[in-house]
């Protein structure tokens, strides 16, 4: 597309939390104009001075035809897009909105049939991997919609990602992500589990992650997420439990939509509200908070499962 | 230890293999097996048989047991002419069985008494590896003794690994399975919904490949075994239903219950109940398509 990298045409950011501002970072340094509107202030506030602040997401919309929309949850992409002053005001046939929030493919096809009567078109486009993969520009996408659509995402993907993946039709990319959220969610639980076990037996967390990534018990848990988070003691991820909890219960309402019972992924979202309902734990907690709590509920020795 | 006898008891698929495998390597083995069938056979190799495990564990300074449970490996060794009989003092026994590990430390204290020195050192990668010297064997027992054996079992895997005390060996092998049966267990869940959802299942697989839910088993399994329906891993249904289970039991007897992972040795029992013990461990997949009412494959376009 001609349109790419032209500092006429600018790419719109709604949604400019934590993900969403890297995004913006990423656009300028791929040499893209960047107009961006959230709905806190405060967030807009932090962002490069080069990037243009709008006063709602109707006139990112009217400024840009390319407009990525990274908010909290599928509530908040009805509203930006749908609501009073949303996107779609602004939409036109000219307009390719990427999705980019963990929402359900449900909101995602009901969004996109509004959009469709002004001309405008929709794919989705959850990612993976996490801030700091944004920041490197190192993430994987999953993208659903028409492979028209889909080709006229790329430009503005490549300086985001370096894995891209079109699984299907409209919400594909959104049902991919939720069933991706609960595998995490289920092996970072499963992993806890078997760690304390492990330490009953004197099997310390070391040799146990050894042993497990050698074998046919590994997982992105065990061989990314324990060694950089729980044996380094540092419990930051950059990723919150608040998120976490989000991401299950959209995997939730999915499986329950198209009837598809899930043991483990329900199991593990009740877990996380065993641990959001503590009196003392926020959203805000690292998602890796999980494992001292559970290990704490299950009686283990968090000082011997650490390893420190 | 070049001059130190080895004994084997028990020589199924795994036990056979490393039989032939020490055989090749020049260190004829004494043998023991119930079926006397197999004890001949290896015979004809150049194995010395025995007529007990008593008998195994006399002329051996270090005796391998590879059995089926632990239940046999308490008869083997404690039976009437079991190793504990036959034993001399100084001496090594390694079970190379998948056991219990509480089992393991209830052994490890007669053994103590006799003066005998005892390893657990279960493996992994199945019959082929066993018979090529290519297993990976995790060793559970004092470094001073594994130092003892290790050339023995060096002739045996490629990857060794000293997981703990007694006992560490089978309960990291246990954990490691249940784990692995946890992994397959929720990826089919999760495929399941991407499937019903209108998602290919392949690109499925290719994706969540792609992203933090990734595992062992969704990364190689899944294409070797899962998307093209080959039901051949060569590992029972049955025996992955003995490792859930010893993995729940160690979480019960250590009171540290597994909130999640109790599913899967529950959907194992399941499994087992409908007959499927004996069949492929990969055919679990059948079972999950039963109980979830879905299929692992593209679903035909509305």
């Amino acid at each position: 597309m001609s349109a790419a990298r032209s500092s006429e045409t600018p790419v719109g950011v709604i949604g400019t939390g934590q993900l969403g501002k890297v995004l913006t970072d990423r656009f300028l340094g791929a040499g893209y104009q960047v107009i961006a509107y959230d709905i806190d202030p405060a967030a807009l506030a932090r962002l490069h001075p080069d990037v243009t602040r709008a006063s709602g997401p109707a006139e990112v919309a009217a400024t840009a035809p390319t407009v990525v929309t990274c908010v909290s949850d599928p509530a908040a992409v009805r509203d930006c897009i749908l609501g009073a002053g949303g996107l779609l005001g602004g939409a036109g046939a000219q307009t390719l909105v990427i999705e980019m929030t963990t929402s359900s493919p449900e909101t995602t096809r009901d969004v996109g049939a509004a959009l469709a009567r002004t001309g405008a078109a929709i794919v989705d486009a959850p990612v993976s991997r996490g801030v700091p993969a944004a920041i490197e520009g190192t993430l994987s996408v999953w993208l659903g919609g028409e492979k028209s659509d889909v080709d006229r995402a790329m430009p503005y993907l490549t300086p985001l990602a370096t894995d891209i993946l079109h699984v299907g039709p409209l919400g594909a990319g959104h049902a991919i992500k939720a069933v991706n959220m609960m595998l995490m969610g289920v092996n970072l639980i499963a992993t806890a589990e078997a760690v304390a076990v492990a330490g009953a037996y004197r099997v310390g967390l070391d040799a146990f992650l050894d042993v497990l990534n050698a074998s046919s018990g590994g997982n992105f848990m065990t061989s990314n997420h324990f060694p950089r988070f729980v044996q380094s003691g540092s419990y930051r991820s950059a990723f919150s439990a608040g998120l976490m909890r989000k991401d299950l219960r959209v995997a939730r309402d999915l499986a329950e939509e198209v009837g598809a019972p899930a043991l483990y992924g329900t199991r593990a979202l009740e877990i996380y509200n065993m641990y959001l309902a503590q009196p003392d734990a926020t959203a805000d907690d690292d998602n890796m908070l999980i494992v001292p709590f559970l290990w704490n509920l299950l009686g283990a020795d968090q000082g011997t499962e650490a390893g420190s | 230890m070049t001059d130190v006898k080895v004994g084997l008891i028990g020589l199924g698929a795994m036990g056979g293999g490393m039989a032939r495998r020490l055989i090749d390597q020049g260190v004829a083995p004494a043998v023991f097996d119930i079926d006397t069938d197999k004890v001949a056979e290896l015979a004809e190799l150049g194995a010395r048989p025995c007529a007990s495990p008593a008998e195994v564990a006399a002329v051996a300074g270090v005796t391998l047991l590879s059995l089926p449970n632990s239940r046999l490996v308490e008869a083997v060794v404690l039976g009437p002419d079991g190793v504990l009989a036959g034993a001399p003092a100084g001496a090594v026994v390694v079970d190379m069985s998948s056991s219990d590990p509480d089992s393991t430390l209830a052994l490890g204290e007669r053994f103590a008494e006799a003066g005998v020195e005892f390893l657990d050192a279960p493996v992994s990668r199945g019959a082929r590896a066993a018979r090529e010297g290519t297993m990976s064997i995790l060793v559970g027992g004092a470094a001073e003794t594994l130092a003892r054996v290790r050339p023995v079992l060096d002739q045996l895997g490629t990857d060794i690994v000293h997981a703990g005390p007694l006992g560490a060996g089978h309960a990291a092998k246990a954990l490691n399975n249940h784990m692995s049966a946890t992994a397959l267990l929720a990826a089919m869940e999760g495929f399941f919904v991407a499937v019903k959802a209108g998602v290919d299942p392949e690109l499925a697989v290719t994706a969540i490949n792609q992203g933090s839910g990734r595992s062992h088993m969704t990364d190689v399994r899944f294409p070797l075994y899962y998307l093209p329906r080959r039901f051949t891993s060569n590992f029972a249904l049955g025996l992955m239903e003995k490792d859930c289970r010893i993995a729940a039991e160690m979480a019960a007897r250590s009171g540290r219950p597994m909130l999640l992972g109790a599913l899967t040795s529950q959907l194992y029992r399941v499994a087992v109940n409908r007959g499927m013990g004996a069949a492929d461990n990969t055919r679990v997949l059948e079972l999950m398509e039963e109980l979830l009412s879905a299929r692992l494959s593209a679903q035909p376009t509305q």
